[in-house]
């Protein structure tokens, strides 16, 4: 049975969304609230998700409650690959944070493989500077990680 | 603007979540980015040496199970997946990792020998895992199954390919797991009879034996059989009530085709292997489709069937898909699809 109702989500800086019934339930809490509550007039508070994050969120939702009977599997590859190209690393985690949060499977799959495509092939240097981590190692410590498993960081053998 | 950081990010959602989907040299290597992850190597719940970590390290074979040794025996959280391919080059330590993994609650195993011509026998610390609910085996032999094996209560899922194992061992495994939902046996010498009676198992596949089989499958609640690339198949006794996914070759068809329980089917696929008459794949696509109301896909594999290209073949084959495609617009909410050329794995 599927419910025409509408629902409204409310961000945690007080701004309020509505989405269609089939858009909210992609999310397993919310599905399990709305299992219990139905549909209601009042909004659901989101506290952990700003409204800039819920948007993209929704808009992920949006494209995907139509794209399983709809789309080939590799264009809402691609899509999924345009959607998260461009995020900067803040907006990339605070997504997977809210893709956690709400229990949206594929976002959170989505969101985890994208960090660690970005973190794959690099050096721990190269990992700070992207994303923006100080290095709270002192030489000495630094050293005595390095030691501790040298065989992870010898240089790569060209196959 | 975002305020987290990825030093923000909980423990076991970088562990379990980001680092497992990196390979375990680059795990190990992140814990020299912050001071907050200079243990992060002791925390991995998936471990995965493949094929990959052991060209990963460049010094000798050795140096890769002091290496794997002393991952497993610093780990302080419970394991949730073991992958280890190569067994046959640690098999002096093997024993006591799956003893110490064991004792982790690990939940699922992947093994894998490379050796193909011999297969390694698989080491009877296997057995003390009982929290697992997945097992993966490949090029192993299991003569048998130790006496104080209680099962694996847990087991949900298991895989064998290229596996050789007695009938006993497998009559015992399978009965001694008792929520088994997914079997596959993959071009496994042995056993060649099957007596496969579950009460829970849903999704069976019996692939690429090259051997004779007599099958007997007891499972009220199997939703989906695949049966396929058999060298003969004895089927004595089949019942599929529930079934919605069918595969199976050609040739066994038959088997298939006089079971009532046809009418839940939803997906069917036929491997055509031995270059049967196209005439008679359309006629039993055709009587299978007739049996099943319900259908929605249906797959033709012509595998090896095209293998000299003389004139007598070309019209037949051009005879079978002008056939498929009467069939095909006779059943409109039906999606075919046809294929041909020789099997990939």
């Amino acid at each position: 049975m599927v419910k025409e109702c509408k629902v409204k989500l409310k961000s945690s800086d007080d701004k309020i969304f509505e989405v269609d019934y089939a858009v909210a339930i992609q999310s397993q809490i919310l599905n399990n609230t709305l299992g219990h509550t139905g549909c209601t007039d009042s909004a659901l508070p989101l506290h952990n998700v700003s409204s800039q994050i819920l948007a993209k969120v929704i808009d992920y939702c949006e494209y995907h409650v139509n794209a399983s009977s709809t789309i080939s599997e590799k264009d809402v590859k691609m899509w999924d690959q345009e959607f998260v190209k461009h995020l900067d690393q803040a907006t990339l985690l605070d997504l997977l944070m809210a893709a956690q949060y709400l229990g949206i499977h594929n976002l959170q799959e989505l969101t985890c493989q994208t960090v660690a495509d970005r973190i794959k092939d690099k050096r721990p240097e190269d990992i700070r500077e992207i994303f923006n981590i100080q290095n709270d190692l002192t030489p000495e410590e630094e050293e005595e990680i390095r030691c501790e498993n040298e065989w992870a960081f010898e240089e790569e053998v060209s196959p | 603007m975002g305020k987290i950081n990825l030093v923000n990010l909980p423990d076991d959602l970088l562990c379990s979540q980001i680092l497992t989907r990196i390979p375990l040299k680059e795990a190990v290597r992140f814990s020299a980015v912050s001071r907050k992850w200079c243990k992060v190597w002791t925390r991995l719940p998936h471990l995965k040496f493949t094929d990959e970590f052991f060209n990963s390290i460049s010094t000798n074979a050795n140096m890769a199970e002091d290496i794997i040794n002393k991952i497993i025996h610093m780990q302080c959280v419970n394991l949730e997946s073991f992958e280890l391919h190569n067994c046959d080059r640690c098999e002096s330590s093997i024993h006591k990792w799956l003893l110490w993994i064991s004792l982790s609650g690990v939940k699922c195993l992947h093994l894998k020998s490379s050796t193909i011509r011999m297969q390694m026998e698989v080491s009877e610390s296997i057995f003390s895992c009982m929290t697992l609910t997945s097992l993966s085996l490949e090029y192993f032999k299991i003569t048998e199954v130790p006496a104080r094996f209680l099962g694996f209560s847990q087991l949900v899922s298991l895989y064998l390919d290229q596996v050789e194992l007695s009938e006993q061992a497998f009559e015992v495994i399978l009965k001694l797991c008792g929520c088994l939902q997914y079997l596959t046996v993959d071009a496994c010498s042995s056993p060649s009879n099957f007596l496969i009676i579950s009460s829970t198992l849903k999704s069976l596949a019996l692939v690429r034996l090259d051997k004779t089989c007599l099958v007997e499958v007891n499972c009220p609640r199997l939703e989906s059989i695949k049966v396929c690339q058999i060298l003969e198949l004895v089927i004595v006794n089949i019942c599929l009530p529930v079934c919605v996914h069918l595969e199976a070759d050609f040739h066994h068809l038959q088997h298939f085709v006089t079971v009532k329980s046809l009418r839940k089917v939803i997906y069917f696929e036929v491997y055509s292997m031995n270059g049967e008459s196209y005439h008679s794949v359309v006629l039993l696509c055709s009587r299978i489709m007739k049996g099943a109301p319900l259908l929605k896909t249906v797959r033709i594999n012509l595998v090896n069937s095209i293998q000299i290209f003389e004139p007598d073949e070309i019209d037949y084959f051009l005879r079978t898909v002008n056939g498929l495609l009467c069939l095909a617009g006779d059943s409109p909410k039906v999606r075919f699809s046809l294929s041909w050329g020789s099997t990939a794995k």
